[in-house]
């Protein structure tokens, strides 16, 4: 499968959104992305910074310096993939604390909203009415 | 019997006791401290010497204190009471108890008082429903606190008990044991902490960040919203108290988001204590000429929560604003789809409608270009995805077959949609009301496209859409014969032919055609539409119509005073001032308080409006109505550069003067008068306009 957030980020960084046409311009700022293993250690940290209309990608081996983070976003490697792929929401694991944020929470929620896709069992509304008209 | 209860609430948390300040456990009823839609108390009984306590009065302070005075044991057993208790209690972020107890013996007294306290973590759709916990909950003493908690996989909630005086500590709540002198006191403050997903290893998390963030005092920031809005006098006395009321109400409902900056309305205590599109946005447009700063965060949210994808189970859809937002155990474990759920066909074009009424108040431009391209995601789901059938109207069909809404019109109950014969009509469904929306946003859109976005064309674009519709509009959903529009299309595009008030909102929109107009006034005040209080949601022509049906009979002041702004752009001054008498009389026997809905009895039937069994009071719209029904009145109108005054009252009201009413002007007042004599109208010195503030 290999790593699917990576992919995700990467996509992003070339300014193409899962669900949105362009990166909206607001909000800005820096997302620490903390990815864990199961038991809770931090094993690889993204930081991806939101600004203008674009997103810049630190990878975790990078040696650049680390950006100063506005929020976190930390969860394991099993969630962000889930998340990458649709199969979970950002908003109900955040309220069920699946998943920590910490800091700027509209700019997590707006960072969630453009890299990871929509469930890919969803409808366009008027394909859900031809199908359930029937042939 | 009818259980008397009291609520004291700050926003999205509050506390719902009997008489006597207590909460005893009622698994399928709202009482208890809630926050975040979660019970974080179930049982709250205090005791003296082991007996319970009675009232003998109380006072209601505020919104968010309630003083109780109490007498140990039955009224009827007691003979000179030997202690009394005053019991004080606080909303804020906690909930804050303070107990005196007095000894008016000349003797002095060993006295044991205790506190039953326990919280079952429901969330508040587990209590209208009656469902069991999943998760486990646990108890235990810390530092002389009691500490009750809840788990469900990484899903935490606790209630932490602590009070100011040592006292015993028990599983199921504390006991104070004190000796009072001859005439002595003694108090206590006991606080009931609610603690959402507790941060572990010193993580602040943005629920420990929330909890902690300073707030305004309630009591001066309520004495500064008070303030800021206008100034009402008038010699109507449920006029000045159904507005004091609906202020104080506005300002106690009002919560803060874990993101937005700005507190924002909720909808109705206790079921819908939380954002709801449809509701926080027609609060906005009812209160914008009193109190414009709750609609900037309103939108400011909504835009941010704006649909981006295609889920089923949320019926999200790019563009599209959402319906209800929830944040208790059945929305994190998706069990119910509120993260947030989006099932409503209206809250869309109507928050295109609420950006440009905002700016035609506010003159905020800078607003309405920072929201272009969540208005233009927001029109553009008009015709993609609002429009099911291809075929020009707004339909709506849910996706969620498992608990979204069948009808997602502001009338979301299951039945509300009926032809006149009773019968439901097949899904997909276009109620009438959408289109004129629809029409409203492309209007409103079309104005903002050409003065701020700078983009004549897509302007153009948008008023042809707009003609077409209102031109198909009064060809498909008119009947002629009976001269009203159609309550909704069918899915065969064949008129659902009740007659419901929902036409009240086309005028308001202005998709009716101006000579169609006098008979649309004329049903909405006829007998079988108008109680005498107010229009009914449907007219007792309808095999379907029950004075006590939720929106197949009730009267809603939220859709009466939407209805009146509607009279009134057509010019219907007198049936709207109508509307407005039997509103705010109404208010009068709800001590200023208009419920959710009353019941669509006549009039002279019953003399005095019957509350609907189980409304929500306080109701954020119905909070609004006497608002708007002022504006409405005073015949209101924003101007770039005056506020228009052109007052119409009704005969019970001699007078009414509005000062420092806030706008793009700076602050303006507005008279009106009514002759004594013939009942013509006169306005006072049109509006005084005072620049800048």
């Amino acid at each position: 499968m290999g790593d699917q957030l990576a992919d995700a980020l990467q996509t992003l960084e070339r300014g193409k959104s899962r669900t949105f046409k362009s990166i909206p311009p607001e909000p800005t700022g820096t997302v620490r992305l903390d990815v864990t293993e199961s038991a809770g250690t931090v094993v690889k940290q993204w930081f991806v910074t939101l600004e203008s209309g674009t997103a810049r990608v630190r990878r975790p081996d990078s040696e650049t310096p680390r950006p100063e983070p506005d929020a976190v976003l930390r969860t394991d490697k099993d969630t962000f993939d889930r998340l990458v792929r649709g199969e979970e929401r950002f908003v109900p694991l955040f309220f069920r604390n699946a998943l920590v944020v910490e800091g700027h929470l509209g700019l997590v929620h707006m960072l969630a909203m453009v890299l990871f896709a929509g469930p890919p069992t969803g409808h366009h509304p008027r394909d859900f009415v031809h199908e359930e008209a029937g042939p | 019997m009818v259980k008397k209860t009291l609520s004291i609430l700050d926003g999205n948390t509050f506390l719902v006791t009997d008489v006597r300040g207590d909460v005893t456990p009622s698994p399928n009823s709202p009482a208890g401290l809630f926050s975040f839609d979660t019970r974080f108390l179930s049982t709250w009984v205090l005791r003296v010497n082991g007996e319970r306590l009675s009232p003998m009065s109380r006072s209601d302070l505020q919104f968010f204190e309630t003083r109780f005075f109490l007498v140990p044991g039955e009224p009827t057993h007691y003979v000179n009471a030997k202690l009394s208790v005053i019991r004080k209690q606080t909303i804020g972020i906690c909930l804050v108890e303070r107990l005196v107890v007095l000894n008016h013996d000349i003797e002095p007294a060993d006295v044991s008082i205790r506190i039953d306290a326990d919280a079952d973590f429901a969330d508040i759709f587990e209590v209208k429903e009656n469902q069991p916990k999943r998760g486990r909950r646990s108890v235990c003493q810390e530092d002389g606190r009691l500490c009750l908690h809840y788990e469900r996989a990484t899903f935490y909630r606790d209630t932490i008990i602590s009070s100011d005086r040592p006292a015993k500590v028990d599983d199921g709540g504390m006991t104070f044991d004190i000796r009072l002198e001859p005439h002595g006191r003694w108090d206590v403050e006991l606080q009931v902490e609610p603690i959402i997903n507790r941060g572990v290893g010193g993580s602040v998390t943005v629920w420990e960040a929330y909890r902690r963030r300073s707030r305004p005092q309630v009591r001066e920031e309520l004495e500064r919203w008070i303030a800021r809005a206008p100034r009402l006098a008038s010699d109507y006395e449920p006029l000045t108290a159904a507005y004091k009321r609906s202020l104080y109400d506005l300002a106690a409902m009002r919560y803060s988001s874990l993101t937005a900056t700005s507190p924002i309305p909720t909808a109705g205590l206790p079921w819908f204590m939380t954002l709801f599109g449809r509701d926080s946005i027609f609060i906005s447009l009812q209160t914008l000429p009193f109190v414009p700063a709750l609609t900037p965060p309103v939108l400011g949210l909504l835009g941010t929560l704006q649909g981006s994808t295609f889920d089923d189970f949320r019926e999200e859809e790019p563009g599209k604003i959402l319906h209800e937002f929830r944040y208790g155990e059945s929305a994190a474990f998706e069990e119910q789809p509120h993260t947030p759920y989006y099932g409503s066909a209206d809250a869309t074009p109507l928050f295109v409608i609420l950006l440009d009424e905002y700016e035609r108040w506010s003159g905020d431009v800078e607003a309405v270009r920072r929201f272009e391209p969540q208005a233009r995601a927001a029109l553009n789901w008009i015709d993609e995805y609002g429009d099911l059938l291809g075929t020009g109207y707004v339909y709506y069909r849910r996706r969620n077959t498992r608990n979204g809404l069948e009808n997602q019109c502001w009338k979301d109950s299951r039945d509300s949609i009926s032809y006149r014969d009773g019968r439901l009509p097949a899904l997909p469904r276009a109620t009438c009301e959408l289109q004129g929306y629809a029409y409203d946003a492309k209007i409103r859109g079309a104005r903002m496209a050409r003065d701020f976005w700078n983009d004549p064309e897509y302007a153009d674009r948008l008023e042809g859409e707009a003609a077409q519709l209102r031109e198909q509009f009064n060809r498909d959903f008119w009947i002629e014969e009976e001269g009203y529009y159609a309550l909704a299309l069918d899915p065969e595009g064949k008129r659902v032919d009740a007659l419901a008030s929902n036409m009240g909102h086309l005028l308001w929109s202005g998709i009716v055609e101006p000579d169609r107009a006098r008979r649309v006034a004329d049903h909405l005040l006829g007998p079988s539409l108008f109680s005498g209080w107010g229009v009914r949601t449907l007219s007792t022509t309808n095999l379907r119509y029950n004075p006590v049906g939720y929106h197949v009979g009730a009267v809603w002041p939220f859709d009466n005073s939407i209805i009146a702004w509607g009279l009134w752009r057509y010019g219907f001054r007198e049936e709207a001032a109508r509307i407005a008498d039997g509103m705010i009389t109404a208010s009068g026997y709800f001590d200023g308080r208009l419920p959710e809905a009353f019941a669509g009895y006549e009039r002279s039937l019953t003399g005095y409006p019957v509350e609907y069994p189980a409304a929500c009071s306080p109701q954020g719209w119905s909070a609004g109505a006497p608002l708007l029904l002022l504006r409405t009145m005073l015949g209101l109108s924003p101007y770039p550069d005056h506020l228009a005054v052109d007052p119409y009252l009704p005969p019970s009201v001699g007078r009414i003067e509005l000062l420092d009413i806030p706008g793009r002007w700076g602050r303006a007042d507005a008279f009106g008068r009514r002759r004594q004599r013939d009942g013509d109208q006169q306005a006072g010195p049109v509006a005084r306009l005072t620049h800048g503030e």
